[in-house]
């Protein structure tokens, strides 16, 4: 249970992490 | 379009060739037992036996069409035949009966590489490839032999790739060179999903090469004429012979790992670093006896060596020149141009560099059209009993590379060399956390669609700006004009110069300039030298016409020791970023004539070439 709350933090926090990216691309593409 | 299509023909007669080849250099190894593996030993071999070849006939002054074609013909036809052997009894894929994910991500990978395919059949266009990729290949064609070449230094490193291209000159053209390195690319997914396929089954599989291939950043690499798709192919095959090796014991599969470790090492310096690790990481984790520690090592040492000895044998320095530039302004330039890339070297860089690769990747140079993926998944299979070990290996291994990177040139294109790996690390990792609880799956599935599609839209972009050119609705001319930085300047010299004029270029776009043409570059020509040292670099290569930049005053003084007369102004504009079509500000460059008396043709003269890193800083490697 550890691992897998761990692993889906992680994921989570990435996936923000490139929503800031995605943001930036947006913009730029726009 | 046409032209095209025959481009393609010849692309895959190029595989077949190097399939042959292969089959036959690796003859005496037998089969690893394994078919898929087999086909692409066979296809990475005889690519690599080529690139030796082209090498030593070069070395000998014997590169010719004629010395070249029937032997590339005699190859492809072996590699025909090597190839329905192969094909006997083979599984056929069948589509049909293929769950709805798996047909997505095959259509999803099929897109990917046909794209390429259609991109790569457009004029070359990327900063790099113009500077050296292609530009060197086409002067060792044009001299039918491998010529130093002293005013670039990036043509001292290895060039296993760069000569694949060449061999592409000595079929065709340059658009058929930039097929070489795509082969490579679309060998390195095939390899990363075999890899995953025996070890994991095909859901992994398929989705370890979509996480691969389906991403801008693989497509800008494939159809751009660069050297790392070809990394990441022999970092794949290495990888795929250690892991047979693992099951079989074998040294035969030590050897196959250590021919592609040393291929690695004659991409480029870069590649250098990443070899290195490969090798520690082969006999460290496989290697118990010494019989195949000597099966690993020797291969590699023989394949690899070539190019340091090259090096060795003109200059006396086998990694010329990180070790000792030919000049303090060459040495600052090509500092400049590395500290171009990413934010800094600090403690607190190195902390933040996982979090900057995500949200803000763009300063290591087109990082943000990288997929999100690799980051992550790729660590959750340490979390898979089964992997675990593989796992602490590789992710340990691609740190080592990474901190190794950070702390040279961080640059995102020698990345590419630790994804074949990462991919499969990643394609369990999202495996696992699908069958790992509901909110698992729903990101399991969420996320690795929603990068698919991202990475498809800024691929639909990036695809667009080549389509007019490739199916003739576009002339190479206007292509050219908003793809390469300067190119009205380059059309102009290619319409007004005399037939048989030499030009010194001050940008590094010199293969598209129909005249014999180089970068006017600091290792051939400081900026702060007098008179007798610019008429001796004028003599030398007997230049008869030079390009400037109207605000470069120490070249412009320079061309007065010339007695150069200035006869025409030309408004040209930097391409910042040929996927967003953006155009940098406009800007001005002056075409000088130089005095007759010093552009006598001596006889010493050096057949004038390509360009080097950031004459004037107007040269960064940065490729947009």
């Amino acid at each position: 249970v550890r691992a897998y709350a761990l692993a889906v933090a992680w994921v989570l926090l990435g996936a923000a992490l490139y929503g800031v990216q995605l943001l930036k691309l947006a913009a730029e593409l726009a | 379009l046409l032209e095209s299509i025959a481009h393609i023909v010849l692309a895959a007669a190029t595989a077949l060739a190097w399939l042959g080849l292969g089959s036959i250099v690796l003859r005496p190894l037998g089969s690893t037992g394994d078919r898929g593996l087999d086909g692409l030993n066979w296809f990475g071999a005889g690519a690599i036996s080529f690139s030796l070849l082209t090498f030593l006939a070069g070395w000998l002054e014997l590169l010719y069409e004629l010395t070249y074609i029937p032997f590339f013909v005699v190859a492809a036809v072996l590699g025909a035949l090597a190839a329905y052997r192969l094909s006997i009894g083979a599984p056929r894929p069948a589509l049909r009966s293929l769950p709805r994910a798996d047909l997505g991500l095959v259509v999803v990978v099929g897109v990917y590489a046909l794209v390429a395919v259609f991109v790569t059949c457009a004029p070359i266009s990327s900063a790099d490839a113009l500077y050296y990729h292609a530009t060197m290949p086409e002067l060792f064609e044009r001299a039918h032999a491998l010529v130093e070449v002293p005013a670039v230094w990036q043509s001292y490193q290895p060039f296993l790739v760069q000569l694949l291209i060449m061999d592409g000159f000595l079929l065709w053209n340059s658009v058929q060179g930039a097929f070489a390195p795509l082969l490579l690319g679309l060998g390195a997914a095939a390899a990363v999903g075999l890899t995953a396929y025996r070890l994991a089954g095909r859901r992994v599989a398929l989705l370890a090469t979509a996480v691969f291939l389906a991403q801008p950043f693989a497509l800008w690499l494939l159809s751009s004429t660069f050297v790392e798709p070809g990394g990441a192919f022999v970092v794949a095959m290495a990888a795929a012979n250690v892991v047979r090796f693992s099951q079989t014991r074998r040294a035969q599969e030590l050897v196959l790992a250590g021919v592609f470790t040393g291929a690695l090492a004659g991409i480029k310096y870069a590649a250098l670093g990443a070899a290195a690790v490969v090798a520690v990481v082969v006999l460290a984790t496989c290697v118990r006896r010494p019989r195949h520690a000597i099966a690993f090592v020797l291969p590699a040492l023989a394949v690899a060596l070539p190019w340091y000895v090259k090096n060795a044998i003109l200059v006396g320095d086998p990694l010329y020149p990180l070790l000792g530039w030919p000049n303090e302004q060459t040495k600052n330039e090509a500092q400049s141009t590395f500290d171009n890339f990413g934010y800094g070297r600090s403690a607190l860089d190195l902390l933040l560099l996982p979090a900057r690769l995500l949200a803000d990747a763009e300063p290591f140079n087109r990082a943000e059209y990288m997929s999100p993926l690799f980051m992550l998944f790729a660590p959750l299979s340490l979390f898979v009993a089964r992997w675990r070990r593989a796992a602490v290996i590789v992710l340990a291994a691609v740190a080592v590379y990474v901190v190794g990177w950070f702390f040279n040139v961080q640059d995102a294109r020698y990345l590419f060399f630790a994804l074949p790996p990462l991919a499969v690390l990643t394609a369990v990792g999202i495996d696992w956390l699908a069958g790992a609880g509901r909110v698992g799956r729903l990101l399991a599935v969420a996320v690795p669609v929603g990068a698919f599609a991202v990475g498809l839209a800024v691929s639909a972009v990036y695809t667009s700006r080549f389509v007019p050119v490739v199916v003739g609705r576009e002339s190479d001319e206007a292509f050219l004009t908003r793809a390469v930085s300067y190119y009205e300047a380059t059309a102009w010299l290619n319409r007004n110069l005399p037939a048989n004029a030499r030009v010194a270029l001050d940008h590094a776009f010199v293969l598209p300039v129909e005249r014999p043409a180089m970068t006017w570059s600091v290792e051939a020509l400081e900026t702060d030298v007098g008179p007798a040292e610019t008429r001796a670099f004028f003599r030398r290569y007997g230049l008869t016409h030079a390009l400037v930049f109207t605000a470069n005053t120490p070249r412009i003084r320079q061309l007065g020791y010339v007695d150069a007369v200035r006869i025409r102004r030309l408004v040209v504009h930097p391409i910042t970023s040929r996927t967003l079509n953006r155009v940098g500000p406009p800007e001005t460059m002056d075409v000088y004539r130089i005095g007759e008396r010093f552009t006598v043709d001596d006889a010493s003269r050096t057949t004038p070439s390509a360009h080097a890193s950031g004459v004037n800083r107007r040269a960064s490697s940065r490729d947009r």
